[in-house]
């Protein structure tokens, strides 16, 4: 098994710079397709980024103050994050096209909005997830302490509990953002733009350069997204050791 | 909260006072009725077994933990009407596991109620400054954040914490319960020499009776949420009010509190007067019974005399000097390795002498113990 065991690991811990050769590859492979449409390349990342900042806008506010009303209870806490792991289940592609009859109504069946309003409801697990164990593993004689020298409740939360949540609130952030940008190529199906409109053009047209294009800038969209969060994170969680 | 003493408390009465307080946890009675008053100025030592109720009697003193029944007092004030987070930033308080935050640097942890107190930044950092001295740590570690501190550095910044605000209670779960054995020890020195300068009402809990002995003025021994024995330490080993007592205490523990009780209480009330000249020393042979530390000769060396009814006798040159500080164990050494000997006692801050046989320092532990009150009977 160790001989089995040893290879794996070898392979897991070259896999970034397997991910990273075949992402200078494609690079050069699709260059002349990227640089023929580099105005469209920009746009359709700029809408892509902006779905995601739209609904980042409004999800991490609610998924934190969802976290953080819960974190002490049992009960609403089982039932937000039951209904965000509901959620999540939903096919993404499903959830979008559901959007469509539910929105209508309201004259926002297609485009931007009900886009945004899929990707919070996807993102809320994460960001609820994260924002309760970090609120809950505060360790407690810290805040004992905290209350026994003459801190308000109101003070042991906003300058003892979470800021020391933070990293683990940072984190389901990352790891809600990240997702989002994958999930929202599915947002040009329903006309929202941003990059899945290369990868579905293109396989409407059988094009490969145009989908992997479009795969592409994805990944490093969301590789750049993940470094730049857990960057902030380490930044935050600089006087504790690393896990 | 009214921040003045109440006029009806003079500076003996007791700092706290727990009145008939019956205390639960759900359907748990960790205490039924029970009754306790701490010394100002003293350090109580709470001990006993594991959940024997300590942790839950210091809750009690500041108001984390309310009482079902009966009433709690501090400087006075009734707990149950009083503002409870005031009166907190008016209490030490260091625990076990020390409870410093890890996000604030050693600065910021020290500086936590001074700040929550609303202090001009100068003043709390000449406080903090202050603070570092006191309690040893070097001030470059200022900026370091909890996790880059030794373990007993931590503790030492949790006392500094606690006392920032300079309360006058100061209450102590177990601080020195994790280090190791040397480190525990220094710990304990440091905080007595702390104490004797500061003379804070301490309530400290302990399970480990060579502490208590050490550090006690008075121990509470608590046993299944009640108070089994409260006395001085001696109390408790020559004069244990039941076999709980006995078993808890063990019998080899006399010598523990002979080895490092202080001879700081046990000072014989008669003075020495000092470095008389002969010729004086005679002119006052009618002066009362006493000692006398004067050279038989200007410049030669000092010799104790005894002045009683037969005049100025000499008893002893170059006489053994002690510090008041120094233990009943290093007395009884000089004391014992010589017949008849007779040892002088300095207290550093009166700059006073005493001087004590065997016979001065046996009778000054008697007349303690009769003094003290009788051992609180188990209700
Ligand atoms: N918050 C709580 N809820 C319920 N029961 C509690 C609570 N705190 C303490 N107890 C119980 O009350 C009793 C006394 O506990 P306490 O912590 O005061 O004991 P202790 O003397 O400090 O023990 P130790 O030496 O182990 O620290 C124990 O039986 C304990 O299980
Ligand atoms: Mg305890």
């Amino acid at each position: 098994m160790s001989m089995l065991g040893r290879w794996i690991e070898k392979l897991l811990a070259s896999l970034p710079w397997l991910l990273a050769v075949t992402a200078a590859g494609l690079l050069v492979k699709l260059a002349p397709f990227l640089w023929a449409y580099r105005d469209l390349a920009l746009l359709l990342s700029w809408q892509h980024l902006r779905l995601i900042g739209l609904s980042m806008t409004i999800a991490v506010p609610l998924g934190v103050l969802i976290g953080g009303l819960t974190y002490g209870r049992a009960l609403p806490g089982a039932l937000a994050l039951g209904s965000a792991s509901l959620l999540m289940t939903i096919p993404s592609i499903a959830l979008f096209g559901a959007m469509i009859p539910l929105l209508a109504p309201l004259g926002a069946g297609v485009g931007t909005i009900p886009a945004v309003l899929a990707l919070i409801l996807y993102s809320q697990l994460p960001i609820i997830r994260n924002t309760r164990t970090g609120l809950q593993s505060v360790p407690a004689p810290v805040l004992r302490t905290a209350l026994a020298l003459g801190m308000s409740p109101w003070q042991v939360f906003w300058r003892v509990r979470f800021p020391l949540a933070w990293p683990f609130i940072l984190s389901g952030i990352r790891i809600a953002m990240v997702s989002a940008v994958g999930i929202a190529s599915v947002a040009a199906y329903i006309g929202a733009g941003g990059l899945g409109r290369w990868i579905f053009g293109g396989i409407r047209r059988t094009y490969p350069d145009m989908v992997l294009a479009g795969a592409l800038l994805i990944s490093l969209l969301a590789v750049a997204l993940d470094r730049t969060l857990f960057t902030l994170q380490r930044f935050f969680q600089r006087y504790r050791e690393q896990p | 909260m009214s921040t003045k003493t109440p006029p009806e408390t003079s500076s003996d009465a007791p700092a706290i006072v727990l009145e008939n307080v019956t205390c639960r946890y759900g359907a748990l009675e960790v205490f039924k009725q029970i009754s306790l008053g701490i010394a100002p100025g003293q350090v109580t030592v709470l001990i006993g077994p594991s959940g024997s109720g300590k942790t839950t009697l210091l809750g009690l003193m500041n108001g984390m933990v309310r009482p079902q029944s009966g009433r709690v007092l501090v400087r006075g004030q009734d707990l149950a009407r009083a503002d409870l987070i005031a009166l907190r930033r008016r209490i030490g308080y260091v625990i076990q596991e020390v409870g410093l935050f890890p996000h604030y640097t050693v600065y910021q942890n020290i500086a936590l109620v001074p700040r929550l107190l609303k202090w001009e930044e100068a003043r709390i950092r000449n406080r903090v400054e202050a603070l570092l001295g006191l309690i040893r740590i070097p001030a470059d570690r200022l900026n370091a954040y909890p996790d880059q501190l030794s373990g007993g550095q931590q503790q030492r910044v949790g006392v500094a914490r606690a006392l920032a605000a300079d309360p006058d209670i100061l209450l102590m779960d177990e601080p020195f319960g994790a280090l190791d054995p040397i480190t525990r020890e220094q710990l304990q020195d440091d905080f007595l020499a702390l104490q004797r300068r500061l003379h804070k009402t301490v309530v400290f809990v302990t399970h480990d009776m060579d502490e208590a002995l050490k550090l006690g003025d008075r121990i509470v021994l608590l046993n299944q949420g009640r108070i089994v024995q409260a006395g001085h330490p001696f109390q408790f080993l020559l004069q244990p009010a039941n076999d709980f007592v006995r078993s808890f205490v063990g019998r080899h523990r006399l010598l523990t509190a002979i080895r490092l009780e202080q001879l700081q209480p046990w000072l014989p009330s008669v003075q020495v007067a000092e470095a008389l000249p002969r010729q004086e020393a005679r002119a006052r042979q009618k002066a009362p019974p006493g000692w006398l530390l004067a050279p038989e000769q200007p410049d030669s060396e000092p010799v104790l005399w005894q002045r009683g009814r037969a005049g100025l006798q000499r008893v002893q040159a170059r006489p053994t000097v002690l510090q008041a500080t120094d233990t009943l164990e290093s007395a009884l050494a000089v004391l014992l390795s010589r017949p008849g000997s007779v040892l002088l006692i300095r207290d550093e801050p009166t700059d006073q002498m005493a001087a004590a046989t065997v016979a001065d320092l046996q009778g000054a532990l008697s007349q303690a113990l009769r003094e003290l009150n009788p051992p609180e009977a188990p209700r």
